[in-house]
């Protein structure tokens, strides 16, 4: 009875995002807490249509594939696919989309729930559902739902430049747009942490404008540089998958939810050997070691069981603790405001 | 114009171009020939490569059985089938085969109305088939066209045969039925007369009409045709598969298109030639180089005529891109591939146009290549040709200079040598004129525009109340006069350059130029209309089309070669200054310029042989009381005439297909190749809307005559 106690006790607080001291256990419920999320949402991007960009929405849906046997459930996911290659005319094996030459796996499997297809995926829709300023009539499951507790996987591929991603063909979104969506995001507390993961063509550039706190990023290639192909499928007659996407998946198909791989191993994937572009990261911007980071704080959802013999006297310190996760300008800020926080309106009202 | 322009600046142009024009238009024209003809050495030119990303050129791995065996099936089928009637092609065999396949197979009928009324014409009527293999996924909105003519075997001596294409095809359209991978329709087509079939059943499916050939509604169409791939290939072995890409009046496929069948027959290991010729192993070297400048003018050649080399080339109308794949068997020899590589060359093309999200746009459309796997673009190849026409031009300017600055010495008639002399001493007394009018004017005081030519001064300076005249007065009476000019001379020009007390005698030196070039266009009209015209009279001649055709053209060139004495006779009372000879010469090289740089953004080959021919010819013309010197003059006119030309390229022609013939038989040869040339030309003008002789009547022609008339010029 005491054990499930305890347990439920823990939980509860945990997902209240609460921080606590206790004398005895305390080490133990530090270690407990390190991570300070809750929750975990992804949102994945693919922003390129047409047959020949294969390979771009077989990274994407690999991706999705890996998160979601990881544990991210579809409703934590937005999934952005610009074009449905499984129902191309073009495509020799007709409902599938392959991401290897062998044909292992179908990454187009049994339930693949897309929340934005085809002409949805614009960078509006994009800013707006990391921003959260959706229209009231949006369907909660094209939502970024995710608050201050949330780690926030945003995976992007496509054709990029220096310092843009191509949308569609039409539109692009400019690093600088993308660094004020995720200042709004944290401006919001719409997320703990966020690991950028980006797959296109001088992938560097989009990270470069990040200012605000708690991002963690890693880019397949360098300003200036090419991110490639992998290989071809003969059979399909496409370039099926990217370098760097491919090999990113080859380390998290050896990851399972109770693993213990690190977000610093993560970052070592695809040496300039296989890439042939450069890997490139950004960490300052992360509080935390990447090397003590689990992989699983971004890529699964794995909610932490321990079970305790004792009750332990919690104290709800959320309003006060909010420090505990920034770096130094923000915790300037932080620390000025002392009355009650409250979130700011998501969406303007009309009158 | 006006207060900015320095005109001492525009003194020291002039002066330069009037005492080395003569030079720098040799040289340009020089440089420029030797240019052009430079670009298909390798380092001058550019590699092909890819533009469109969408084609994924050769990614995809054939999905032909090993064998292909049904395409050896109805090789034999077809085999059995010809034999049973040598006389026409099996075109009910085919419409049964395709049909059964699943195809929806129709029949198209269309009629071809004789241009020429002749005795024997009657009206031909004729049948295509083809085939839409609807996508099964897509949409219908787009669709591939593949292409064969039907030849009947008693045709087949005079061309390669193209069973082998059908069979091919019949194979190729089986195998395309169980594919499920179509995002457009394929529509296969049969074709019968060669070029009209094609020509009717495009007319039909794009609902335009011709008045020669009447085509058939359509009983079914597909979408907007992206891409056609024309098929003649025997049905033994081929050696190597020839690329024809030369469409009517010039145009030419996109590169693209061209870099794909190119692509593709290297994979499967099918050599792929330009104008039967192979690319060289080493293109750096001089025999490379030969080698390759010998294949672009092939093409060059090949173009050059307007006409289309293939099936292929009536596409390019409708934008649609196209071309032929010829395949060539020679009998001995053991590198011969089978028809199966070939097979999956094909397949290979269609797959990778499936792909296709856009027509055909990314790569260039203007374009010449000295071999497979390189290219000159429009933009290489324009600033040498440029040259050479400008030279031409420049002679112009020089001329124009010349008749508007000293025309007091025409009447001393004087050697045009001499003249540029005089004109030397005149620009430079000017020019000392000029200074000191400068020096006068330091206190800034504003002068009328209309003193401002020295050449002007030294002739007004013997009235000074003139020079004061206000510049409107004298603008405006030059604008009155100047209302009959010609476009290209500027009014500004002349009003800088004249005086008012020789402008009225200039002007009539300028519109007495006007019968003459009048003249010309008369004479071009009457070509242009003379075949349809004679050939209404002649049915009751007994006289074959083709001869009536060249005579009856070859008697309105003799009416243009008399035309100057007729002009001469007329005016001979008159003042001379009406006919003077560097009037017509500018006139003429002026017209040449814009005709050849006109004709070079449609057809740069023909506008090409025809600058390097007709340009030297009509810088060096001029009137001359030498008996000798007139004569050549005269035969270098006529040989670079438009029948001269045409000549020239019959003697071109059968020494290029039978190299054992003497010189005589050589000659003999091409007057009756001539004569199959004009015909050729104006068979192809009223089917299929060819523009070369229209050209060549309203383009060529009078601006030759127009240097055919100054050596008959007073002098």
């Amino acid at each position: 009875m005491a054990d499930v106690f305890g347990m439920k006790v823990l939980l509860s607080f945990a997902l209240l995002g609460a921080a606590f001291v206790f004398a005895g256990n305390e080490e133990k419920v530090q270690e407990f807490f390190k991570s300070g999320h809750t929750n975990n949402w992804a949102v994945l991007v693919d922003t390129s249509r047409f047959w020949f960009n294969y390979r771009h929405v077989a990274n994407v849906l690999s991706i999705y594939r890996s998160v979601k046997r990881l544990g991210i459930p579809d409703s934590h996911i937005i999934l952005m696919v610009a074009d449905d290659m499984a129902c191309n005319p073009r495509n020799p094996r007709p409902a599938t989309v392959f991401n290897n030459a062998k044909q292992h796996i179908n990454v187009y499997g049994d339930d693949v729930e897309v929340d934005y297809r085809g002409y949805e995926v614009t960078v509006e829709n994009f800013i707006r559902v990391l921003t959260g300023r959706l229209s009231p009539s949006t369907p909660s499951s094209k939502r970024l739902l995710s608050d201050e507790r949330s780690n926030v996987l945003v995976y992007m591929t496509g054709h990029g430049g220096d310092g843009f991603l191509k949308f569609q063909d039409a539109e692009e979104v400019s690093n600088v747009e993308l660094a004020d969506a995720f200042e709004q995001m944290w401006q919001k507390r719409r997320y703990h942490e966020v690991f950028f993961m980006i797959d296109t063509c001088q992938a560097e550039s989009m990270f470069q404008k990040f200012y605000s706190p708690n991002i963690l990023a890693v880019a397949s290639s360098r300003v200036g540089e090419d991110s490639l192909s992998h290989h071809v499928d003969p059979a399909l007659g496409v370039y099926v998958i990217d370098r760097y996407t491919y090999h990113a998946l080859e380390f998290l198909e050896g990851v399972n939810p109770g693993s213990s791989k690190t977000m610093g191993q993560f970052l070592q994937v695809c040496p300039r050997h296989q890439c042939i572009s450069t890997v490139s990261k950004r960490t300052d911007l992360f509080k935390r070691d990447p090397d003590k980071v689990l992989l699983t704080d971004f890529f699964g959802s794995v909610h932490n069981v321990e079970l305790l013999q004792d009750t332990i006297k919690l104290q709800n310190v959320t309003l006060d603790s909010s420090s505990t996760t920034c770096v130094k300008d923000s915790c300037k800020k932080k620390a000025a405001p002392k009355q009650t926080l409250q979130y700011a309106e998501q969406f303007p009202s009309p009158f | 114009m006006g207060l900015l322009t320095d005109t001492k600046q525009r003194q020291i142009v002039l002066r330069m171009i009037l005492r080395y024009h003569q030079r720098l238009s040799i040289l340009l024209y020089i440089v420029g020939l030797v240019w052009f003809l430079a670009l298909a050495y390798r380092p001058l030119n550019a590699g092909t490569y890819f533009s469109e990303n969408a084609l994924l050129p050769g990614l995809v791995e054939s999905d032909l059985p090993h064998g292909f065996p049904s395409l050896n099936t109805y090789t034999d089928l077809l085999k059995a089938e010809i034999s049973k009637d040598k006389k026409r092609a099996p075109k009910e065999w085919i419409f049964k085969q395709l049909q059964s396949l699943g195809l929806d197979t129709y029949r198209h009928n269309f009629t071809i109305k004789y241009p020429f009324k002749m005795a024997i014409s009657q009206d031909l009527n004729g049948e295509n088939i083809f085939a839409i293999l609807r996508a099964r996924r897509g949409a219908s909105t787009e669709a591939l066209v593949m292409s064969v003519p039907l030849r009947s075997a008693a045709a087949q001596n005079q061309r390669t045969s193209t069973d082998g294409g059908i069979a091919l095809m019949l194979a190729l359209a089986s195998q395309f039925r169980k594919n499920t991978f179509w995002a457009k329709d394929v529509i296969f087509l049969l074709s019968e007369f060669e070029e009209v079939g094609v020509q009717a059943w495009l007319d039909a499916y794009h609902e335009s009409s011709s008045p020669y050939v009447i085509a058939d509604d359509l009983p079914a169409r597909s979408g907007a045709i992206q891409a056609a791939i024309n098929l003649e290939l025997p049905s033994e072995n081929v050696r190597y598969l020839n690329l024809k890409l030369e469409g009517l009046n010039g145009q030419l496929p996109n590169l693209d298109l061209f870099n794909l069948a190119v692509k593709l027959s290297r994979r499967e290991s099918v050599p792929a030639t330009l104008q039967h010729r192979r690319d060289p192993h080493d293109q750096e070297s001089w025999e490379g180089y030969q080698h390759t400048l010998r294949t672009m003018l092939k093409m060059m050649w090949t173009q050059a005529s307007g006409a289309p080399s293939g099936n292929h080339g009536l596409f390019h109308r409708f934008h649609i891109e196209a071309l032929t794949i010829e395949g060539v068997h020679k009998k001995k020899g053991v590198r011969n591939v089978p028809l199966e590589q070939v097979a999956r060359v094909v397949e290979g093309v269609f797959r990778s146009l499936n792909n296709l999200l856009e027509r055909f746009h990314q790569s260039f459309f203007f374009y010449i290549l000295p071999s497979t796997d390189r290219y000159i673009s429009i933009g290489l190849y324009m600033p040498p040709f440029a040259l050479m026409v400008v030279a031409g031009v420049l002679k112009a300017l020089a001329l124009w200079i010349m008749t508007h600055s000293d025309v007091e010495d025409t009447t001393d008639e004087k050697a045009p040598q001499d003249e540029t002399e005089e004109e030397k001493s005149a620009s430079g007394e000017g020019e000392q004129g000029e200074e000191k009018e400068t020096d006068d004017q330091g206190d800034g005081k504003d002068k009328p525009k209309g003193d401002t030519s020295p050449l002007l001064k030294r002739q007004s300076s013997g009235d000074k109340s003139k020079e004061d005249t206000p510049e409107e007065e004298i603008e405006e009476e030059g604008e009155g006069e100047q209302g009959d000019l010609p476009d290209h001379l500027t009014a500004e020009d002349l009003a800088d350059l004249e005086d008012q007390d020789f402008e009225p005698i200039a002007m009539t030196g300028v519109l007495s130029v006007m019968p003459v070039v009048l003249m010309s266009y008369l004479l071009g009209l009457m070509a242009y209309t003379a075949p349809y015209v004679l050939t209404n009279f002649t049915p009751g001649l007994k006289m074959k089309t083709a001869d009536v055709i060249l005579y009856g053209i070859l008697a309105v060139f003799s009416a243009g070669l008399a035309y100057p004495y007729l002009m001469n006779r007329k005016t001979a009372h008159e003042d001379r200054i009406v006919s003077d000879w560097r009037l017509v010469k500018c006139v003429g090289l002026i017209v040449q310029g814009l005709t050849l740089f006109a004709v070079s953004l449609m057809n740069i080959s023909l506008a090409f042989f025809m600058a390097a021919v007709s340009v030297p010819v009509s810088m060096a013309v001029k009137p001359t009381r030498n008996i000798f010197l007139r004569t050549i003059l005269q035969l270098a006119l006529l040989i670079v005439s438009p029948m001269g030309v045409l000549f020239i390229a019959a003697v071109a022609n059968t020494t290029m297909h039978n190299s054992s013939l003497g010189l005589l038989a050589v000659l003999w040869q091409a007057i009756d190749e001539t004569k199959q040339l004009l015909f050729l030309l104006l068979v192809d003008q009223y089917l299929f809307y060819s523009w070369t002789y229209t050209l060549a009547s309203f383009a060529f022609l009078p601006t030759w005559l127009l240097f055919w008339a100054v050596p008959f010029c007073d002098n």
